[in-house]
């Protein structure tokens, strides 16, 4: 799933756990890889704490798309957004969505940093090489 | 962390016609929504009802610097979040650019449009992903309920303006209901404002000049021209009840074309040592012909541009950096000086000192005052001092009070203090007055 720069478009933001609220990961997991399947979005998912940083990448209206239901959810609050490019080639082009969790005193609030945009992505690559939950595209 | 918000349309009033759509936003436009406010206020019982009026904030600065079709694109998504907060039977309307209005028929207590406001507020304030580019706005919330705040249409969607008024007036992003005191409030500020459109063609505006003094030798150097506005009734009104309103009307242009103006007449009164400083406004260095409204003021006058000084504040030459520095090279080059106003309090910083076509710095008042008492002030002042001196510019410090202030300041080498230890701010018919007793003084000092 790769292809000319401008079809492709990846957005990064972080953003926490509305207080109070509940929010299961594997809820959001499993909405996100129905969505995103439908739709040809891939991407990954950051949880640290009550803290989440999320990639999406795919085609821009299908991004856009997604990304709006995920602001309108009330579940999670202090939306940033960390990045918004066209990259040459998908980082997560085998996951719907990938998981990786970090224990929060390693991360935490600097995810809401727009400095921790560019390390991100290696975090997540990182830590997805080894992390059982993260699921591949099927077919 | 998808959630799909079941969309209500924008009316769904099954017995009633829908009314002319938005096509932008989806909602119902302006005489629609008005026309469906009406008809719900007329009903035979006066079962309460909420109103409320919503104004996004900074739309204007997305739509001017992304372009129109992000600016559409925008609303169009502020259409759909404003759609998924309402329920069945509740009917939203675009009111005009950014301003939009939700009619709740079946709900009239007050918590409920306020928590209906709040979602509101939070899902507005979300960042916006527009072809490619993101965008964070916000949105101010005004509450009015029927009929316990007006039991007609017009007054309704008044008393929710004026609640609406209120929300950004306090600082955006808030929700306010409407309270009796908000009409009072509007009417008192319409009034200041038209008294304020007359004052200067009834010659109500005066200025009033506050010494400026060497701290080494003590001699008197200048004044900063002051404006004070004495109203027949008000009584001296003081610039900071003013002086905002006339930003926000634009009124600061002229009457500081005015300012400028006489102070520029005064001086030419006063010993040919002394300057005079003038206040200019960020509104000011928005028009273009600033230049030109100095060299006239300094050219009808006839008082040499060396001896005008213009004060700027820190926030006046954000708006729009290259042109603020443009207007003060040319100004520069006639000869006038260029004084940074209040240092310190704004967004202070030393790139500024370095790159803005400067002749002083004013250290602002609040470090003055804690010089004695908080160690960390009195090193600002310091350093401000020091980085002032080796930048080749002079530095005032204002608001000096006691003669031990006066004493720091030497120590640090501040070169001119300002404040009521010299002298408070006097009318003009003081002036000459005031210059004899500076002068006299320094001789008995000597």
């Amino acid at each position: 799933m790769s292809g000319p720069s401008e079809s492709l478009q990846r957005v990064i933001y972080a953003s926490r756990a509305t207080a109070g609220g509940e929010l299961k990961v594997s809820e959001i997991l499993e909405t996100a890889r129905r969505n995103n399947a439908a739709l040809g979005v891939t991407g990954a998912l950051l949880v640290s704490g009550p803290y989440f940083a999320q990639v999406l990448e795919g085609p821009p209206a299908a991004v856009e798309e997604i990304f709006e239901r995920i602001q309108c959810d009330p579940r999670h609050e202090r939306i940033t957004v960390l990045e918004v490019a066209h990259p040459p080639a998908r980082a997560f082009g085998a996951w719907t969505m990938a998981f990786a969790e970090e224990r929060e005193d390693v991360s935490g609030p600097t995810l809401l940093d727009p400095a921790a945009a560019w390390g991100l992505l290696d975090r997540l690559q990182a830590a997805l090489t080894n992390t059982a939950a993260s699921q591949r595209l099927p077919g | 962390m998808t959630y799909a918000a079941k969309l209500s349309p924008a009316a769904t009033d099954a017995g009633e016609p829908l009314g002319p759509i938005d096509e932008t936003t989806g909602l119902l436009r302006r005489e629609a929504f008005l026309g469906a406010l009406d008809r719900r206020a007329r009903q035979e019982e006066k079962r309460p009802f909420a109103l409320l009026a919503i104004d996004l904030d900074r739309f204007k600065a997305v739509n001017d610097s992304l372009g129109h079709p992000i600016g559409d694109a925008l609303l169009r998504a502020v259409g759909r979040r404003l759609r998924s907060c309402i329920r069945a039977g509740d009917l939203a309307g675009r009111l005009g650019g950014d301003e939009f209005a939700i009619l709740l028929p079946d709900q009239g207590r007050e918590e409920d449009a306020e928590a209906l406001a709040a979602r509101l507020v939070d899902l507005l304030s979300r960042p916006f992903l527009l072809e490619g580019h993101s965008a964070v706005i916000g949105a101010s919330v005004g509450i009015a309920i029927f009929p316990e705040d007006a039991d007609d249409a017009d007054r309704l969607m008044r008393a929710a303006d004026l609640a609406l008024y209120a929300a950004k007036e306090q600082g955006r992003g808030l929700v306010r209901r409407y309270a009796p005191e908000m009409r009072a409030r509007m009417e008192e500020r319409r009034r200041l404002e038209a008294d304020l459109r007359a004052a200067i063609g009834l010659g109500q505006f005066e200025l009033h000049f506050q010494p400026q003094v060497s701290i080494a030798g003590g001699a008197l150097t200048g004044f900063e021209a002051l404006l004070r506005w004495r109203h027949p009734e008000r009584g001296l009104v003081p610039p900071a009840a003013f002086v905002p309103l006339a930003e926000e009307i634009g009124l600061i242009v002229p009457i500081g074309e005015w300012v400028l103006r006489t102070a520029c007449r005064e001086a030419t009164t006063w010993p040919e040592a002394l300057h005079v400083a003038v206040n200019v406004a960020a509104p000011q260095f928005a028009q273009r012909d600033l230049f030109d409204v100095v060299a006239a003021a300094l050219a009808d006058s006839g008082l040499p541009a060396h001896r005008l000084e213009l004060e700027v504040t820190e926030t006046s030459l954000l708006h729009d950096t290259t042109r603020a520095i443009e207007t003060c090279q040319r100004l520069r080059t006639l000869g006038v000086r260029i004084s940074l106003d209040d240092f310190g309090t704004g967004y202070s910083s030393l790139t500024q000192l370095r790159d803005f076509p400067l002749d002083r710095v004013k250290i602002d008042r609040s470090f003055i005052a804690e010089i004695g008492t908080r160690g960390d002030s009195a090193a600002i002042v310091r350093a401000v001092t020091a980085l002032g001196a080796a930048l080749g510019l002079r530095t005032t410090a204002e608001g000096v009070e006691t003669p031990e202030q006066l004493a720091e300041l030497l120590a640090y080498g501040c070169s001119e203090a300002q404040g009521y230890l010299v002298s408070r701010p006097v009318p003009r018919d003081q002036v000459q007055e005031m210059i004899a007793r500076l002068a006299q003084g320094q001789e008995t000092a000597a």
